[in-house]
């Protein structure tokens, strides 16, 4: 699904040059479930940022489904983001001003999915991280733990093939942290392909494979367990 | 996604309602002033457009020419044009005259009710051909087609018949030619208040005396024409003089070529004043000032608007960012600033719209004009209006999305959003553009005041305080022995100090031209003079003073045909040395009889000082009986005014009780000629004010971001030792440059376009340094203010604090 080709990220200022990823050659399959490791400012979420399409490479290359992205214009990684890529981040990053409702209708309003359906689909998805009864509070009425179930419901509603998630239990307890990763694994399960950036141990058990980075390179890969047969069900069952 | 958009744009603005009424207020009062200025700009365009063939109408004005120096200049034409130029010119479809500088005020009587009445004229009845003025009854054809008829307004109606019918009823006019009766024929409506053509009566053209109504000597009348296709105007212009000389069959003048200009109907209101006008016309370049001041404030407004958004958007960009995540296209979130900036702008604009009905009454007296929104419906304004609201949204919502669209998704999420270098360059630029428009509305509105005080404090050579001014009764038997008995009784009054009476006092055109010369001249050069007809006491009362030779004086016996002039009226004569006019023979027209000049008076100011000194001839008022006398003027001893009013007025019941006692006091009478500057003045200063105030609000809101962003900057600043005045320069020193290159670039264009307005003015201020000083000095004081009130709370506060939180 995924693949790099010598990837580097240079970030420049005036006086300094600071190289964030050197080269890094990566593969990930469909259905995998990959955690990055790796200590502070070892580059982890420029990689994910970069297989996010959130940024781009200085160098190397990078597929996604076979497609060169590195090579697209905005409008095109636009498309790309749009349905198949999920992102939740360790600060939840939902939009203040929009009601929980709204904050997960978002991505289907841009992908002109019609009003009648999206209620549907937001409710559905919004029943399976039981937060149902929530729809109509903004993000600051809700807990931590909520608020990520928001982010995690607002990333799968497009049914997106692959969810990157930066820290996603950065800024939680442990039981809200196991709740959440509990449901990147059941999103996995069901074919979800899914790439975390992560400090915790607890949380990186829960991934096929670990991939550790420091200053800027893969420096070693482990595998926790074998990958399951995928039965492509998606969040329909979530 | 509309719906979308929409909560999150109200959401937003309910979010920081400080900052949302700072940015809506700013842009409705901006809108607001300019939405009045071009109401009032529309107005004075619209000026006679509501006529259908009004693009085909022109006015038909008078051109003396001696070889190729044009001598003079008047809006009005001799009776005799309209007719010979249709009957001798190709291309004249229609015309019409109308003579209303001949009887402008007569007394009007209906049974017991007699009262004096301006705004009279006599019209053709080509009149409602041409003009498309409502007639409400009547027949337009021919209401104005008999001798004895007269068309009045509604007004007038109500005011002579109450709830009688007022068709088939007999006026009264009563003037120096004698009195004449009209019956109603017409009644129409009011005529619109941007029609330079303003009548209460309209007499029929044959009501004037048969001598009058061809006559080519007298230039009392208005003439309008409809040319068949707008070419022809020049070639009418050309042809115009070789058809004259047909009907120069007097000696008046001959030695001129007379021409005529045709000036498009609709661009009369805005052309220079000019000799016998119908109306105190616009001042184009006032208008030109105002639209400057308009757009400035727009843009100004607009500037705050886009400044204040890009400021915000640093708190934005994480929303910004989400949505690029979730997939919104770049146009998409254009689409969503574009929407906000139209929910905005269109909050602000109905809050400008309700200001503007506010303050339209209050403003309508300060022009003197009945300005309203109709206007919009005139021409293309109501387009263009509707074109630059929809380009001031466009741009004020364009830009600060595209600030945030240059941002990467994940630095925007990531909250480490700061406008660029280019950004923070442009926004400076703006900032340079809004305080280069205020600085040179704030020296434009300090050079008008200047100019109006200079003109208010300038000596006029002439008494204009403490003098009251009586209009002169309608013509009775044993007028002159009546009039002298009451000059009498009204002289021997304790308030009285002089009487004079004239046929015109300082504060008006004299307009009375004859076309005299000196009789021994060998080139028989003639020239207009204005006439002035007044008794030996005038000289005395206005206090004129003479710079050679005598006034008039009852001790001399003969001074009936003895004519005092003023300097301007010497150096047209051809004297440089006053004294050596004295005893000179003057020809004047009409007059067999040369008459002798034995006073030359300094020139003074006979009307305000835009206007340059004109030749003026005083003359005795038994000297010419057809120019008639107008004025008792009473120069007051201190005391009760309005207590010598009663007085007088009783004193006139005893004399002329027929006649309506009209009185005005004369420093008012004068000073009403500088309405229409000092409202201008009024408006300009009251725009530069709102233009420095929005100014400041979005320098106070750029300077309390700025603050906002850098906190933990200046705490560091602070523990390693920075004074607060460093602390201040800091912070203010990215605002006080940007403010100071304005001045650099506003003080020129001030200067040279102050110049220019001011060369409209033939008596005018000098530009002084502190006229430009005074603006920079309070320019940079009030920037100061504003952000020292912003930094003060930054600079005083503990370090620990900022670094903490940051």
């Amino acid at each position: 699904m995924i693949k790099t080709e010598k990837l580097t990220k240079l970030f420049t200022t005036e006086e300094v040059q600071t190289k964030a990823l050197n080269e890094v050659t990566l593969q990930v399959e469909q259905g995998e479930f990959v955690a990055i490791m790796g200590p502070s400012g070892c580059g982890k979420s420029t990689l994910l940022n970069i297989l996010g399409t959130l940024d781009s490479p200085t160098s190397g290359s990078y597929s996604f489904e076979g497609k060169q992205v590195d090579k697209m214009n905005e409008n095109q990684l636009t498309a790309l983001r749009k349905g198949n890529l999920g992102f939740i981040f360790q600060s939840f990053n939902l939009i203040d001003e929009l009601t929980v409702y709204e904050n997960v209708e978002l991505p289907l309003i841009y992908m002109g999915i019609k009003a009648g359906k999206r209620k549907a689909r937001v409710n559905k998805v919004l029943e399976k991280v039981n937060l149902l009864h929530r729809v109509n509070h903004y993000p600051q009425q809700l807990s931590g733990g909520q608020q990520q179930r928001v982010a995690i419901a607002r990333a799968v509603v497009t049914d997106c093939k692959l969810l990157l998630a930066d820290e996603p239990t950065g800024n939680l307890d442990s039981v809200n942290g196991i709740e959440v990763m509990e449901l990147l694994s059941d999103l996995n399960r069901q074919g979800t392909t899914v790439i975390i950036v992560t400090h915790s141990q607890r949380d990186a058990m829960y991934a096929h494979r670990v991939i550790q980075l420091l200053d800027g390179q893969i420096v070693a890969e482990n595998i926790n367990r074998p990958m399951e047969k995928i039965t492509p069900v998606k969040n329909e069952t979530l | 996604m509309i719906g979308n958009y929409w909560n999150s744009a109200w959401r937003n603005l309910m979010k920081r309602k400080k900052f949302s009424f700072i940015n809506i207020f700013g842009l409705a009062v901006g809108m607001a002033s300019a939405l009045l200025i071009l109401t009032y700009v529309a107005f004075e365009f619209s000026f006679d457009k509501m006529h259908a063939k009004h693009d085909r109408i022109y006015r038909v004005q008078s051109t003396f020419y001696e070889g190729e120096v044009l001598t003079d200049y008047w809006a009005s034409s001799s009776f005799g044009y309209g007719s010979a130029m249709q009957e001798n010119l190709a291309g004249i479809e229609d015309y019409t005259r109308i003579a209303s500088l001949f009887q402008p005020e007569q007394l009007v009587k209906y049974g017991e009710l007699c009262l004096r009445e301006n705004e009279i004229a006599y019209a053709d009845p080509g009149f409602f051909r041409l003009f498309d003025f409502e007639l409400l009854k009547g027949d337009r054809a021919s209401c104005l087609s008999m001798p004895g008829q007269v068309v009045i307004t509604e007004r007038i109606a109500r005011k002579y018949f109450r709830d009688e019918e007022p068709m088939g009823k007999i006026l009264v006019f009563n003037s120096n030619i004698g009195k004449v009766s009209c019956e109603v024929t017409g009644v129409m409506k009011e005529m619109p208040s941007n029609s330079h053509i303003h009548y209460n009566f309209l007499l029929s053209y044959k009501s004037l005396p048969k001598w009058v109504q061809e006559y080519w000597y007298k230039h009392e009348t208005y003439t309008y024409v409809l040319l068949d296709s707008r070419e022809r105007k020049e070639e009418i212009e050309r042809a115009f003089p070789g058809m004259a000389e047909k009907y120069k069959t007097e000696e008046a003048l001959k030695n001129k070529t007379w021409g005529v200009r045709l000036v498009p109907l609709e661009d009369i209101h805005l052309t220079p004043q000019l000799g016998y006008e119908a109306e105190q016309k616009g001042n184009r370049s006032a208008i030109i000032a105002l639209v400057f001041a308009a757009v400035a404030i727009l843009v100004i407004a607009w500037i705050n608007y886009i400044n204040l958004t890009v400021a915000r958007s640093m708190e934005r960009a994480k929303e910004v960012g989400v949505r690029r995540v979730v997939g919104a296209f770049p146009q998409q979130l254009v689409g969503q600033f574009l929407f906000e900036a139209l929910v905005m702008n269109l909050i602000a604009f109905v809050i400008a719209v309700g200001l503007v009905e506010m303050l339209l009454p209050a403003f309508n007296l300060l022009v003197g004009r009945t300005v309203s929104f109709s206007v919009w419906l005139t021409g293309y304004w109501g387009l263009s209006v509707f074109l630059l609201f929809v380009c001031g949204v466009y741009v004020s919502g364009y830009y600060p999305a595209r600030a945030l669209l240059r941002k990467k998704p994940i630095m925007l999420l990531k909250g480490k959003f700061q406008n660029g270098r280019s950004g923070e360059r442009t926004r400076k630029l703006l900032v340079v553009v809004q305080y280069t428009a205020s600085m040179i509305l704030l020296c434009g509105t300090l050079i008008v005041f200047a100019q109006l005080n200079y003109m208010r404090r300038q000596s006029l050579g002439v008494r204009t305080d403490r003098i009251l001014v009586v209009k002169f009764p309608g013509p009775t038997e044993g007028m002159k022995i009546k009039m002298e008995a009451m000059r009498k009784a009204i002289r021997k009054l304790p308030l009285v100090s002089k009487v004079t009476c004239s046929g015109s006092v300082p504060g008006e055109e004299v307009a009375m031209f004859l076309s005299n010369r000196r009789t021994h001249d060998a080139l028989k050069q003639n020239r207009l003079y204005e006439m002035l007809s007044c008794d030996p006491d005038y000289m005395d009362a206005y206090g004129l003073e003479l710079v050679a030779g005598r006034g008039f004086s009852e001790d001399y016996g003969d001074d009936v045909n003895k004519l005092v002039i003023n300097e301007t009226a010497a150096r047209t004569l051809g004297y440089t040395d006053y004294e050596s006019v004295i005893g000179e023979e003057i020809s004047v027209e009409t007059i067999e009889e040369p008459m002798q000049v034995i006073g030359v008076v300094k020139d003074y100011h006979q009307q305000a000082l835009n206007r340059n000194y004109t030749p003026i001839m005083l003359f005795h008022k038994d000297k010419i009986d057809w120019i008639p006398q107008r004025y008792i003027s009473i120069v007051m001893k201190p005391g009760d005014s309005l207590e010598l009013v009663s007085q007088i007025s009783e004193i006139w019941t005893t004399y002329f009780a027929d006649s309506s006692f009209d009185y005005f006091f004369l420093d008012q009478f004068y000073d009403r000629q500088y309405r229409q500057d000092e409202a201008f003045g009024v408006l300009m200063g009251g725009f530069t004010g709102l233009a420095i105030f929005i100014s400041c609000l979005g320098l106070w809101i750029l300077v309390m971001f700025s603050c906002a962003v850098r906190t933990k900057e200046m705490g560091i600043r602070k523990v390693l030792g920075a004074s607060r005045l460093n602390l201040f320069y800091q912070l203010g020193k990215d605002f006080f440059i940007p403010i100071l290159i304005a001045i650099v670039i506003a003080l020129p264009v001030a200067w040279f376009s102050m110049n220019a307005w001011l060369s409209h003015y033939a008596f005018r201020t000098e530009l002084k340094a502190w006229f430009f000083l005074l603006p920079v000095v309070l320019i940079v004081l009030i920037s100061f203010l504003t952000v020292a009130g912003q930094t003060i709370t930054v600079i005083y506060s503990k370090p620990a604090r900022s670094l903490r939180y940051e």
